[in-house]
């Protein structure tokens, strides 16, 4: 089972080069007594979270490959920049690193069209980038607000959808699924912040405003619902 | 007193179809139900009988008088309403259960039909079984409460010149609910198609299937369900409107057709129906729907 | 191509096992190691199935052994619908408990839910050779099982092809072979399929002694699998490094010029 350490300088760029695999520590979760465990999930219960964890790693493999983008173009250019790109860069590859960890521990199927999103996102980052800063920053405030409402969604039906019986009787959330909604609670958390940083760094400046926020708003849109599917 | 209930029920249905609504239909049971209770002394049980409500006593005589309309034209009529397609259901019945006496196995099987008057799926059961296996000595045992389907059964034995006066196959008169003349732990396949949604006790009737089949006999039903796909539901909607027009014209009974329509709604969901088959101590319950759930094989074993 | 898209669809999620309680034991199948169905279709496996083959043949003599009556041929069935050549039910779902079995036996002392102490993952070879191993006493009648297997119909898409495909997951899952978070997980897992599938094609028609032919040439086969995975990443890093390449330079000629 594959454990990749969090704490890896975040200069990786492109590569796709893997660690080795190192034996998981069997009592991460202990083993829960009989009486303790949780009723089987329905079959929609599962097929959902089988979704939730395959869309968030291709939106932040996505937020990823965008910031890339921007970097890539802006970094040289606008040195007043670079610590701020860099940052949010930064937190992405962390997200995006927590999420291949999940998919690959719990047996999620990642999405089939992931070179595909790596090169859409890629150019989206970067073409953006290269009409203006404000623009890089628009688009940043566009796809920042479509993942919050996202990230709003999935905690919504999560909290609501998973009040799961234990074989006493007994309701709750497995340690799973709170570990779950805390780190999507984190990571919007953190997209929020992404958010308010664009709006700080004049992203309402960008020329084509409107149609740019809402053309790539859109685009997010129809992202998630293909990354869900396929 | 039949006759003029009816009478009085088409005249209501007709209101009922003019307005088509949910509560109109509601509200005319109802009626029907506040006019039966000034007619009897004190409240009676009741049950639906379509979408009508009557007492639990009257629906199996209004059930038999329906079967007695159709039996004469039963087998066109399932080929009109239908398109034809009841006979790749029933196909589809009988090769998946697949059922019969193996070239190496030790004993043959008994089967009872329940419901099945017109001996199409009896007599299908039997043709595979002797075609696949060769097993020309598992018995059947044809059931329905209806004398008069029984009659078109053993009508179409005769014409076929199989199966009449064979030792291997009876035909009883029987309520499905009972069978007191079927001993307990004595068949080894069940089987009902299209005749459990007219029980006015289901559960009494999954009940004595599990009395009446052996231990390891398994229980087989084709029974008409819910359609899960809108689109298609859309179409199954007008066509079931369509169904009894065209009971008057080729059989020159609306109301039977009209019947039929409307306990085919009341029929229960497919996992509720599985609950019930579970209630009755059938284990490994599970069921196939077919045509986009159009209709639908439940099965159970006895363990 | 509307079922393919659906078998795409299906969830492979497994909910911690540790915490959960498991609806069936072996998941597939709709009974568990105490049912009927359960001997029934384990006796015949192991007693009848490597001399009849897998055909009603081997499931009424053990009926007659365990004194069952036929009609529970019914019964073993019954979740499948009849193939399209009509074969029969209940030997589609003998098919079905042979795969499904030997895939959790596969696994059985390295799953940390089916075990307290579960053993160090082994290399991807060790756990091929394993499976090919378990096919050793039906290996006469392999031949009759692929065939089966293939048919066009509801059960080549309902059963066979999934089976297939989780065996190739828990295969890299449970082994020391490195995953990947990207469309290598896919085309790892077809590799690993079809190694498997022409693995087990050899076996059929290998009369080597104790099958040595087809574990060398399984070896081979699978040298391959883990170069597919290698080549893809290797060739998407040589293309974004071309692609950034490419744009420096243009910009560095646009600066000169």
């Amino acid at each position: 089972m594959l454990r990749k350490s969090v704490s890896r300088p975040a200069s990786r760029g492109f590569s796709v080069l893997k660690s080795l695999k190192t034996t998981e520590s069997p009592k991460s979760t202990q083993n829960a007594k009989p009486n303790d465990r949780f009723k089987p999930l329905s079959d929609a219960q599962v097929a959902y979270l089988d979704r939730v964890v395959r869309v968030d790693q291709a939106g932040e493999l996505g937020a990823n490959y965008i910031y890339a983008g921007q970097y890539f173009v802006l970094a040289s250019k606008y040195p007043h920049l670079k610590p701020v790109l860099h940052h949010m860069w930064e937190q992405e590859i962390h997200h995006h690193n927590t999420f291949n960890e999940m998919q690959l521990k719990r047996r999620v199927r990642p999405s089939l069209i992931t070179p595909l999103w790596k090169l859409g996102a890629f150019i989206m980052g970067s073409g953006t980038a290269l009409i203006s800063p404000e623009a890089a920053m628009a688009c940043t405030e566009a796809v920042e607000t479509v993942i919050g409402g996202h990230y709003n969604d999935q905690l919504r039906c999560l909290n609501n959808q998973y009040e799961l019986e234990r074989n006493d009787g007994t309701k709750g959330h497995s340690q799973e699924l709170s570990s779950l909604i805390a780190t999507i609670k984190q990571f919007r958390d953190d997209e929020l912040e992404h958010l308010d940083t664009a709006i700080e760094y004049d992203s309402h400046k960008a020329v084509p405003y409107i149609l740019l926020t809402e053309g790539i708003k859109n685009v997010c849109r129809v992202a998630i619902w293909t990354a869900e599917r396929v | 007193m039949y006759h003029t209930r009816i009478a009085s029920g088409s005249a209501l249905r007709a209101g009922i179809m003019a307005r088509s609504s949910k509560c109109a239909l509601l509200s005319s049971s109802r009626c029907l139900h506040a006019g039966m209770l000034l007619r009897k002394e004190g409240p009676a049980e009741t049950t639906h009988f379509g979408s009508k409500t009557v007492a639990k006593e009257e629906k199996e005589k209004l059930v038999g008088s329906v079967f007695s309309n159709v039996a004469a034209k039963y087998d066109v009529m399932n080929d009109v309403m239908s398109m034809g397609v009841h006979r790749l259901w029933k196909d589809h019945f009988i090769n998946k259960l697949d059922a019969g006496k193996r070239p190496n196995s030790k004993e043959p099987l008994h089967f009872i039909d329940v419901a099945g008057g017109s001996g199409d799926i009896a007599f299908g059961l039997l043709d595979h079984a002797e075609h696949k296996f060769h097993d020309t000595e598992s018995t059947m045992h044809i059931v329905d409460i209806n004398a008069d389907m029984l009659k078109e059964g053993e009508k179409r034995a005769l014409n076929q010149g199989k199966y009449y006066n064979d030792p291997r196959v009876k035909f009883l008169v029987q309520n499905g609910e009972t069978l007191d003349q079927i001993e307990s732990n004595s068949k080894d396949v069940y089987t009902v198609s299209f005749g459990i949604r007219n029980f006015t006790d289901i559960q009494a009737g999954l009940n004595t299937a599990y009395r009446v089949l052996k231990p390891g006999g398994i229980f087989y039903c084709l029974e008409f369900s819910k359609v899960d796909n809108p689109l298609v539901d859309l179409v199954y909607q007008q066509w079931s409107k369509v169904l009894p027009v065209m009971g008057s014209l080729v059989a020159n009974d609306y109301d039977s057709y009209q019947y039929l329509v409307e306990s085919i709604q009341r029929f229960p969901q497919p996992e509720e129906f599985k609950a019930m088959i579970e209630k009755a101590g059938f284990e490994s319950a599970g069921y196939e729907k077919l045509t986009f759930g159009v209709c639908a094989i439940h099965w159970g074993v006895k363990v | 191509m509307l079922a393919l898209s659906r078998i795409l669809a299906r969830r492979l999620y497994h909910p911690s096992a540790l915490e959960h309680q498991l609806a069936h034991s072996f998941a597939p199948l709709t009974y568990g190691p105490g049912s009927t169905q359960f001997k029934v279709l384990e006796h015949a496996l192991n007693k009848h199935v490597p001399s009849y083959g897998f055909n009603e043949r081997a499931l009424v003599a053990s009926l007659n052994d365990l004194d069952l009556g036929p009609s529970l041929l019914s019964v073993i069935g019954a979740s499948n619908s009849p193939s399209f050549l009509n074969a029969s039910p209940a030997v589609l779902e003998l098919i079905k408990f042979h795969l499904v079995t030997k895939r959790y036996a596969l696994t059985k002392e390295l799953d940390p839910a089916r075990t307290s102490s579960p053993a160090e993952p082994p290399a991807l070879e060790t756990l091929f050779h394993r499976r090919l191993e378990l096919n050793k006493p039906i290996a006469p009648h392999l031949t009759q099982l692929l065939s089966s297997l293939s048919i066009p119909g509801e059960f080549l898409v309902q059963t066979a092809l999934p089976e297939l495909h989780r065996l190739s997951d828990d295969m890299v899952y449970f082994s020391k072979e490195p995953d990947a978070n990207d469309f290598a997980w896919y085309s790892k897992r077809i590799a690993l399929s079809c190694a498997f599938v022409s693995s087990e094609l050899f076996m059929a028609q290998d009369r080597s002694a104790n099958y040595a032919d087809t574990f060398e040439f399984a070896a081979e086969k699978l040298h391959n699998v883990s170069k597919l995975g290698q080549y893809y990443n290797n060739t998407e890093e040589y293309m974004w490094y071309t692609l950034l390449m490419s744009v420096n330079l243009a910009k560095s000629q646009l600066t000169r010029s």
